[in-house]
This record gives C-alpha cells, structure tokens and sequence, in this order.
C-alpha cells in the first residue's frame, strides 16, 4: 500500500515526461481533482488526529504526533507538487507566447489549436490577461520591437520562399504578393513575424 | 530547500525511499504494511520516502538505514569500476538523493565514494557527447546514467550540435516557432 500524494507525485511525472515535447501536454484535470479530494480528506483527519490527541494517553500521545506530522507532510507534499506542475505549466505558456512574437496584440486566436486544446480554463484566462499586459507594455515602445526573433541579424534584407499563401504584405516598399512557392528578397524586419508564425521560410 | 521548491527534479528525488522503522506504534498508519484497519506496530521495517523520512528522522519518530543503492555492493563496484556501473537502474537520482542522505545518515564515506564516482564518470559523458556524429552505439552507456548525468550529456549534445550549426551558418537563420513546426509537417 502506498502513501499519500500519489496523484500530486503523477502530475510531476507527467511534467517531467513531457518537458521535452514541443507542445504542451493536456492538462490533468482529473488527476488535480483527485489531488484536491485527498487534500481534504487528509485535512479532516489531522484534525480527528488532533482531538484524540488532546484526550489520548501519556503512551498514546508520541504515536499520534507522529502520525499527525506524517499527515501534515503529505498535505505540504501534495501543494508543493500541485505548484510546481502549475507553475511549470505557466512558464512554458508564456515560453511559446514569447517565441510566437510576444502575444502582439494577439490573444489565444494566436496560439496553435492543439495546445489551446491542452489548456485549463484558467491558464486560457492567464494567457487572455498576459497578452493584455504585455501589448500595454510594448506600446510604450514604438520604436522597437519587442517580439522580435532572437536572432542577431546580419543582413538588412532576406531571402524567403513562401510556405502557405498570405495575400497580400504591406511592406515598407509598397505591397508584395506572397504566394505559395514564390520566393522573395525582402526586409527582414517586414517579413519576421511571418518566418515565426511558419508562413515563410528563411534561406540563405 | 530554496530554489528546489519548484524544482520538478528535486521533487522525484525526494520520492526516493528509504528503509524506516518507527519507535513507537503509529495509530491509523498500518496500511503502509498492507494492513488498512490496524496500527503500525513500532520496529516494523516499512520504506517511506524521503519527504516523509526526513522531518521524522530529525524529530526521532524513525530509525533509518541505508538504502541498498548505497551499501556496501555498490561502493565495492564503484571502487572497482565506475563506469561500468548501473546508476540509472539503482536509483534514477542516485546523486542529488545521496546528498540529501547525507544530512541524514551518518555515513563518513559517503560523500567521496559520490564525489569520486562523479568526478570518474564524467570525462566518459563529456567524451561521448563530443564524439556523438561517429554514431557508435553507446546506449548501453547512457541508460545506465542517473538523471544529473542525463541531464549534462543532454547539455553536451545540444552544445554540439548548436556548434555544428553556427559551422553551417544556420543560426542566423530566423526559425519558425517550435510549437508550429509539428503542425505544419502533419
């Protein structure tokens, strides 16, 4: 028979498991239910521990103590694993939001379906109020981009071959077709957001 | 704790166990020996894991041993061969656990028999990431490294290859993000 906090210690195995996946894995309702259910559970019965405590027995008392510190542990076990899958979720959603472009202006529409999908209610909340902050923030800064790709630039413009059609770019020259296999020598400011977003693809 | 509060790592490595015995009994607990409705007698010999063994011990509720990843077999191989031993199959976080036993346990050998384990096995991961385009075969090797030395062949690979690519000119390239590069191969 196992311990308590099994369910917590599974989301941080899940966690874990999929740290390296390109997108981000569903989230586990069901398990942070459980977690949640236990917790309470674990809760109550501290208490019935303690009341028992107070009438108990000189002999009895040191094992009620003990086994109200294990069921303190467990609690304080099951929180930190709840916050660290948490939080572990948040930092990859706001990794993909900075590598999309920052969430420009742009809410959850922005994000690929598969991982808006996977997300909790309130992490679609946290991204609706994210991208609000950071759109705020970056109008302070017209002149640079904050969004822009980490990339150290080395030329003014670049070579692109169009992956999926986009109509028609305005560009600082005037307007540009970008059809779907048609390449290009534009200037890489106008054409990074669309490199980033997989409509273009940068060649040397 | 610190930093390690939110540490994914840190919190399996304290899922590790270790042999227990409680000093005295333990009313409501003895589904931890498989029985749901009686207590847990004192001196039974239960594994409970390391977020649970280190607040006890330090407040002598229980007795600790050694867990077996550490006994004498193992340093006796460690001795004798350090790479040739298994640490990914005795225990997944077989470091960053034997250092927080360490605190724990009086043990004066412990901590060289780790550091001198470490330091011998290193030059073998570090070789390996840099010589990884050869393409021999070396996952025998790698499935018997333990999580902190996963961790830094994965930081040796990726530099390699974040190397071969400079070489090639391709990080000045702009990328698609990686998030969208599965969706537009499908």
């Amino acid at each position: 028979m196992s311990i308590y906090s099994d369910d917590a210690l599974k989301l941080v195995k899940d966690a874990k498991r999929t740290a390296e996946t390109p997108s981000l894995s569903p989230y586990r309702d069901d398990l942070v239910r459980n977690v949640l259910l236990e917790m309470r559970h674990l809760e109550a019965s501290l208490r019935d521990i303690l009341a028992q405590r107070e009438k108990a027995l000189p002999e009895q008392v040191t094992g009620l103590t003990a086994a109200a510190t294990m069921h303190h542990l467990a609690l304080r076990r099951s929180k930190r694993c709840l916050l660290a899958y948490t939080r572990h979720r948040v930092d990859r959603i706001l990794d993909t939001l900075w590598e999309l472009g920052g969430g420009s202006g742009s809410s959850n529409a922005a994000l690929p379906a598969d991982l808006r999908r996977n997300l909790s209610s309130s992490e679609a909340d946290f991204i609706t109020g994210y991208t609000g902050l950071v759109s705020e923030y970056r109008g302070q800064f017209l002149e640079v981009d904050l969004g822009a790709a980490l990339v150290p630039p080395r030329d003014l413009f670049v070579e692109v071959r169009v992956l999926k059609d986009c109509g028609e770019v305005m560009t600082e020259n005037g307007a540009v077709r970008l059809v779907k296999n048609s390449q290009h020598y534009l200037r890489r400011t106008d054409v990074e957001p669309f490199i980033t977003a997989g409509y273009l693809k940068h060649i040397e | 704790m610190g930093d390690e509060y939110w540490d994914l790592d840190a919190i399996l490595a304290e899922q590790q166990k270790l042999p227990s015995f409680f000093r005295m009994d333990v009313p409501g607990y003895g589904f931890l020996e498989g029985n749901l409705d009686v207590d847990l007698a004192a001196n039974t010999r239960i594994e409970l894991p390391y977020w649970l063994a280190e607040h006890l011990a330090l407040n002598d509720y229980i007795d600790l041993e050694l867990p077996k990843c550490f006994g004498h077999r193992v340093r006796n191989d460690l001795n004798a061969s350090p790479t040739s031993v298994n640490l990914g199959s005795l225990c997944s976080y077989y470091y960053r656990f034997g250092v927080k036993i360490i605190n724990l346990v009086v043990d004066a050998m412990l901590p060289d028999i780790l550091a001198d384990a470490f330091i011998a096995r290193l030059p073998l991961i570090m070789d390996y990431t840099q010589t990884s385009r050869l393409r021999t075969d070396r996952s025998e090797f790698i499935y018997s490294l333990d999580e902190t030395e996963k961790e830094l062949y994965k930081t040796g690979h990726e530099s390699v290859t974040a190397m071969a690519q400079w070489d090639q000119r391709k990080a000045v390239r702009i990328h698609t993000a990686e998030v969208l590069r599965r969706e537009r191969t499908m």
